[in-house]
C-alpha cells in the first residue's frame, strides 16, 4: 500500500476536524463530526500499523491539523499510544492545539505518549481581530501557557500579521505580549487570503507588499533584539529550540504523511493524499503523485533551502545533482549579490534579510 | 452561364467605412442565388476570421454571380467588394482598375463622409459609372431627402436616382442590380485580340500555387495557353481556370470581359506582380495595361519574435503574408534590445495592426513591436539625403543640416457643434489650417496641413471622441517640411534602449518625455534594485522617474504541501519573464515598446 522510504525520519499526521471553519484556512477540514471521528481515527491506526509492521523509528511525528486538539481523551490515547510505538528516543514529537480545546487532561496524555512540543495557533491578542477571525475564545492565554509548561516545556504559539485594520501598534502589542509568555518559538504568517475561504470570497485582500515588508521588518528586528533567531522566513526561535520537524520540509529530506490532504516526500516521489474524506473512511488512499527527475529535485532542493537563514553548501548541491552552481549561474549570482540578495561565504551561500523578503525573484533565477 | 460579352458587368461596391455595404454584398449573392440560404453567414466576402470579428473588409474580394434581369436576359455580375478604410485606400484603386461601374453605398442616418468623397473620387479617376445607393432606410434616423440632397450638391450625382435600400432587411435589393445592368456599361474590348488580362490580387494555395485574380480585357485565355506576365518576364502553362461564385467554378477559357482565376503551378508569388498584364506567349500584346501605381507605406515599425529562438518563424510569416499584400514591406533588422527581426512598412496603423493580428493569429507568433514611426527626410551637412524610418538610427546631431518630416492633407467633416474642439486638436497635433466650408446647413469640412506622425497617435481616437464619433476624416500624403525635430532617448538603469527612440517635435519634447517615463514606470515590474527611467536629448536628461525596488515578495508560510505549489507558481512566473527582454538587467514586458503609442490616452 506504501512505498517504503527508510530514509524517511519524519512523519505528519493529518487530523482534518475542526469545531469551526477559520475564515483564512485553506487546510483540509471539516466541521468536527462523531460520526466520522471514530472511523478516520480506525482508518489512520490502519496506515500507522504499517510503520509498526515494518519497525519505523521516526526522529519528527508532528500531528497537524485541522484540530488535533478536538480529539477526545480516548481517542488521542489510541492515536498517541500508536504513534509511541514508531517513535525513535530523543524524538521531537509534537501536536498541533487550539487554545478553546486544549484541557489538562489532554495535556496529561499527551505526555504520557510521549508528546513533547506543542503548537499552539494564538494568531493574535487583539480582541477585535480574533473577532475577524471569529476567535474570539474567551481564554486567557497567559493562564493557558502557564498550564502547559506544566507538561511539555517546547512550546510554539502561531502569529498572523497582516490582517484587516491590524497597525504597526498592534503587531507591537501582540509581539509583546509573546514576549511575556516567555517561551522560545514562534511562528508568523502574513495573511494569505486564499481561494475557496471566507476571506476570500468576502473579498478581503492582503495587505499592500510594502505595508507587509514594513510589519515583516519590524517583527525581524523586535524578535532579534529579544534573542529570537529568524531560522526561516516565518520561524524564530531561542537558539536550540527550532522545529526539527518543520527543519525536514526545509532541508528538503523525506517525510510520511498519513491522513487525508497530508502530503509526502519519499524515495523520488512527492505526493498529496487527496481530501476526500468518505473516501478515506472507505479504506480509498487516493493521492497525487509527482515523480521527480533530477531537475525536480534540485528545484525542490532549492525551494526549501533558500528559506532556511543558514542556507545551503554549495558543495553539497554541486555533488547532490551533478553540477556547478557558481560557474552555471554566474551571471544571475553576479546580479544577486549586486542586489544584494543573496551573500556566499565560504562555499554557503544564503539569501540575506532582503533576498528572503523577495525569495520568489531569487529563486526564480535558479529555477 | 453562357458568354456573352454584352451581358457582362463589373462593379465595386464603395462606401465609407460601416455603411453597410459587406451587407449589401451578402444581400446581392443571396439574391442570385450564390449562396445556399444554410451556407450563408454574415459578411460571406469578408473571408478572414479577423474581417469578420472586426466588422472590416480588408482584402478585396470577387465573386461572379449571374442575374436574371426583367427584361428576361441573364447577366454576369462581378462584384469587387473594397475595404471602406482610409488605410486601404490602395486596395480600393486595384479592385477599381477591373470594373466599369461603383455602387456607392450612402448610409441614410449618416450621410455623405469623408470616405464616401474619397472613394468616389477613385470611381471617377477610373471613368466607372455610379450607381447611387442610399442605405439603411429601415432606420428610423434615416434622412432619406437630405442624404439625396447631399449626393446631389456634393458627389455631382442625381441624388434622385439613388436606390433606396436597407441590406439588413433586403428591400429594394433587386433594383440596385436593375440598376448595374441597365447603366453601367458592358465591358469594352475584343474577344479575338491578343490577350491583355489584368492581374488584380493573388494569394497562396499549397496545392496549386499561386492562384491568380484576373480581369480579361482583351483577348481570351484557355487552359493550356503558355501565358506570359509581361512586367515579371515569366511564362507559365495554365492549369487551371474557373469562376469564384463565390465556389470556385473550373472552366475551359475566360474570355474578353470576364473575372476569373487562373493558376499555372506558380511558386514564387514574386513572379506575379499584382497590376501587371498577363497575355500569351504565342501572339502577345504590345503594350501592357496601365496596372497600378507603386503603393508606398507610411508608417513603419520594429517587429520582433518576443522569443529570439523564433526569428526564423517570423521570417516565413511575414513572407507568406506579403505574397498576398503588396503594401507591405518588410527589411531585417536589428536592435540590441530586441535582437533581431524586421522593419516593416504599412499604409496606416489598421494595416499594421491587421498584420499583427493575423501573425500572432494565423502563425500563433508572439510578438514585440517598437512605436511606429513615419519617414524622416534628414539632410546632412555634407549635402547628402537620408531617408530614416528608424528613429534609433538617427545620425548625430552636428552631421544634420535639417529635418523634414511627411505632412498630410486632411480632411475632416464635423457637425458644426464640434468645430471649437476639432479646431483645439488639430492645434495640439500641430496643424496647420487650409481651409474652412460648410457642407450643408449643419456640417462643414476642415482641411488641414498635419504632421503624420501626430495623424499616427491617437489622433482618429482622438477625434472620434472629441465629437462623439460623428466626425469622419480622410488624409492624404501631402509634402515634406521642415520641422523642429530631434531624437529622444529612453535610458533604462542608465542604459539607452534603441527600440524606445523616437523622433520627437522639440517645444513638446519635455511632456511628451515625462509622460513616456511615468507610463514605462506602470508597465515595467519592480525589481530587486531601483530602476531610473530617463528621457534625453542629445545625452541631456529630460525627463526622470524611477521604478521602486520590490520590497516583498515571499509567501510566508511554506509547509509539505505547499512546496509542490510554490514550484509550479515559480516555474510559472519563470515562464512570465521569459517573454520580457533583458535589457541592461532589467526585464521589460512586450507592452512597454508599445507604450509611447497610448500615453496620450491617459489624458482622456
Amino acid at each position: 500500500m506504501q512505498h517504503i522510504d527508510f530514509s524517511a525520519k519524519s512523519l505528519y499526521v493529518h487530523i482534518p476536524f475542526c469545531k469551526k471553519i477559520c475564515p483564512y484556512c485553506d487546510f483540509i477540514k471539516v466541521l468536527e463530526n462523531d460520526k466520522f471521528i471514530e472511523p478516520y481515527l480506525k482508518e489512520l491506526l490502519k496506515d500507522i500499523s504499517f510503520f509498526i509492521e515494518n519497525n519505523f523509528k521516526f526522529k519528527t511525528i508532528y500531528i497537524g491539523g485541522g484540530t488535533p486538539s478536538i480529539l477526545s481523551v480516548n481517542f488521542l490515547e489510541q492515536l498517541l499510544l500508536n504513534l509511541n510505538k514508531i517513535l525513535d528516543n530523543d524524538a521531537e514529537f509534537t501536536i498541533e492545539c487550539n487554545p478553546e480545546s486544549l484541557t489538562e487532561n489532554k495535556l496529561k496524555i499527551f505526555k504520557k505518549y510521549g508528546v513533547n512540543r506543542i503548537s499552539i495557533g494564538l494568531q493574535t491578542f487583539n480582541k477585535n481581530l480574533l473577532k475577524i477571525l471569529d476567535r474570539d475564545f474567551e481564554i486567557d492565554y497567559f493562564d493557558l501557557i502557564k498550564l502547559v509548561k506544566k507538561y511539555i516545556k517546547n512550546i510554539n504559539v502561531d502569529f498572523i500579521y497582516g490582517l484587516p485594520n491590524q497597525t504597526l501598534e498592534i503587531l507591537k502589542e501582540d509581539l509583546d505580549n509573546f514576549i511575556k509568555l516567555d517561551i522560545n518559538h514562534v511562528s508568523l504568517y502574513s495573511l494569505q487570503v486564499e481561494e475557496n475561504t471566507l476571506f476570500y470570497n468576502s473579498g478581503i485582500k492582503e495587505i499592500d507588499s510594502d505595508e507587509s515588508a514594513k510589519m515583516y521588518n519590524f517583527i525581524l528586528d523586535f524578535l532579534r533584539k529579544h534573542g529570537f533567531n529568524r531560522y526561516e522566513v516565518s520561524n524564530f526561535a531561542k537558539k536550540g529550540n527550532e522545529s526539527k520537524h518543520n527543519l525536514t520540509y526545509w532541508r528538503n529530506e523525506k517525510y510520511y504523511g498519513i491522513g487525508v490532504g497530508a502530503s509526502g516526500y519519499i524515495n523520488n516521489i512527492r505526493y498529496r493524499n487527496l481530501g476526500n474524506l468518505s473516501k478515506y473512511i472507505k479504506g480509498l488512499r487516493e493521492k497525487d503523485e509527482e515523480i521527480l527527475n533530477l531537475d525536480d529535485e534540485r528545484k525542490y532542493f532549492l525551494i526549501t533551502n533558500l528559506r532556511l537563514e543558514e542556507g545551503f553548501d554549495i558543495e553539497t548541491y554541486n555533488k547532490k545533482f551533478k553540477k556547478d552552481f557558481l560557474n552555471d549561474y554566474k551571471n544571475e549570482i553576479e546580479f544577486l549579490l549586486l542586489a544584494k540578495a543573496i551573500a556566499i561565504n565560504n562555499n554557503l551561500i544564503k539569501c540575506t534579510d532582503y533576498g528572503l523578503l523577495t525569495l520568489n525573484l531569487v529563486l526564480e533565477k535558479f529555477i | 452561364m453562357k458568354y456573352n460579352q454584352s451581358r457582362i458587368r463589373n462593379f465595386s461596391v464603395i462606401a465609407h467605412i460601416d455603411h453597410g455595404k459587406s451587407t449589401l454584398c451578402d444581400r446581392i449573392l443571396e439574391l442570385t442565388k450564390a449562396v445556399e440560404p444554410r451556407e450563408m453567414k454574415a459578411q460571406l466576402l469578408d473571408s478572414m476570421d479577423l474581417e469578420r470579428e472586426r466588422g472590416i473588409t480588408i482584402k478585396l474580394n470577387a465573386v461572379t454571380v449571374s442575374y436574371t434581369a426583367l427584361d428576361g436576359n441573364e447577366y454576369i455580375l462581378n462584384l469587387i467588394d473594397t475595404p471602406g478604410h482610409v488605410d486601404f485606400t490602395y486596395e480600393v484603386s486595384r479592385s477599381l482598375a477591373a470594373c466599369e461601374g461603383a455602387v456607392l453605398v450612402v448610409d441614410a442616418t449618416q450621410g455623405v463622409e469623408a470616405q464616401t468623397l474619397a472613394n468616389m473620387y477613385l470611381a471617377v479617376d477610373n471613368d466607372l459609372t455610379i450607381v447611387p445607393v442610399i442605405n439603411k432606410i429601415d432606420l428610423p434616423s434615416a434622412s432619406v431627402n437630405m442624404v439625396k440632397e447631399e449626393i446631389t450638391t456634393r458627389i455631382g450625382l442625381d441624388g434622385d436616382e439613388s436606390v433606396l435600400v436597407s441590406a439588413k432587411t433586403g428591400e429594394n435589393i433587386r433594383e440596385v442590380l436593375e440598376k448595374i445592368v441597365t447603366t453601367i456599361p458592358a465591358p469594352s474590348g475584343d474577344n479575338d485580340a491578343p490577350l491583355k488580362a489584368l492581374i488584380f490580387d493573388s494569394y497562396y494555395d499549397s496545392y496549386r500555387g499561386v492562384v491568380v485574380l484576373i480581369r480579361i480585357k482583351e483577348g481570351h485565355v484557355k487552359v493550356g495557353d503558355t501565358i506570359h506576365f509581361m512586367k515579371t518576364n515569366c511564362d507559365f502553362l495554365v492549369t487551371e481556370l474557373g469562376l469564384r461564385t463565390p465556389k470556385e467554378v473550373p472552366v475551359d477559357e475566360l474570355y474578353c470581359g470576364e473575372v476569373g482565376y487562373l493558376c499555372a503551378q506558380i511558386k514564387d508569388i514574386h513572379d506575379v506582380g499584382v497590376g501587371d498584364t498577363i497575355t500569351l506567349k504565342e501572339n502577345p500584346a504590345l503594350l501592357p495595361l496601365p496596372g497600378y501605381r507603386k503603393i508606398n507605406p507610411m508608417v513603419y515599425c520594429g517587429i520582433y519574435p518576443s522569443d529570439s529562438k523564433k526569428y526564423e518563424d517570423l521570417k516565413d510569416a511575414l513572407g507568406k503574408l506579403s505574397l498576398n499584400d503588396a503594401s507591405l514591406k518588410r527589411e531585417a533588422e536589428t536592435s540590441q534590445a530586441l535582437g533581431f527581426g524586421f522593419r516593416c512598412g504599412f499604409l496606416g496603423l489598421l494595416h499594421m495592426d491587421v498584420i499583427q493580428e493575423r501573425l500572432e493569429r494565423e502563425f500563433d507568433l508572439d510578438l514585440i513591436l517598437t512605436a511606429p514611426s513615419v519617414i524622416y527626410k534628414i539632410y546632412l551637412t555634407d549635402g547628402s539625403i537620408i531617408m530614416l524610418d528608424n528613429p534609433s538610427k538617427m545620425p548625430e546631431p552636428t552631421l544634420i543640416k535639417k529635418i523634414e518630416e511627411p505632412y498630410v492633407t486632411a480632411q475632416i467633416m464635423t457637425p458644426k457643434d464640434y468645430l471649437g474642439d476639432i479646431m483645439e486638436l488639430c492645434r495640439e497635433k500641430r496643424g496647420i489650417h487650409k481651409n474652412l466650408e460648410y457642407f450643408d446647413d449643419t456640417r462643414m469640412i476642415l482641411t488641414y496641413d498635419i504632421p503624420l506622425n501626430e495623424i499616427i497617435f491617437n489622433f482618429f481616437d482622438k477625434l472620434k471622441s472629441y465629437t462623439k464619433g460623428y466626425a469622419s476624416f480622410d488624409y492624404e500624403l501631402a509634402d515634406y517640411r521642415e520641422s523642429n525635430l530631434a531624437k529622444m532617448d529612453i535610458l533604462l538603469n542608465g542604459h539607452p534602449v534603441d527600440a524606445l527612440s523616437s523622433i520627437v517635435y522639440k517645444p513638446s519634447a519635455f511632456n511628451k518625455g515625462q509622460k513616456i517615463v511615468s507610463k514605462l514606470k506602470t508597465v515595467i515590474p519592480r525589481q530587486q534594485f531601483e530602476i531610473p527611467v530617463q528621457a534625453a536629448i542629445n545625452g541631456k536628461v529630460i525627463a526622470r522617474c524611477d521604478i521602486k525596488a520590490v520590497r516583498k515578495d515571499v509567501l510566508a508560510k511554506c509547509y509539505g504541501g505547499d512546496i509542490t505549489r510554490k514550484k509550479k507558481l515559480l516555474e510559472k512566473q519563470k515562464e512570465g519573464k521569459k517573454r520580457m527582454k533583458s535589457i541592461g538587467a532589467v526585464d521589460v514586458p512586450q507592452e512597454a515598446f508599445m507604450s509611447i503609442l497610448s500615453i496620450d490616452e491617459d489624458n482622456n
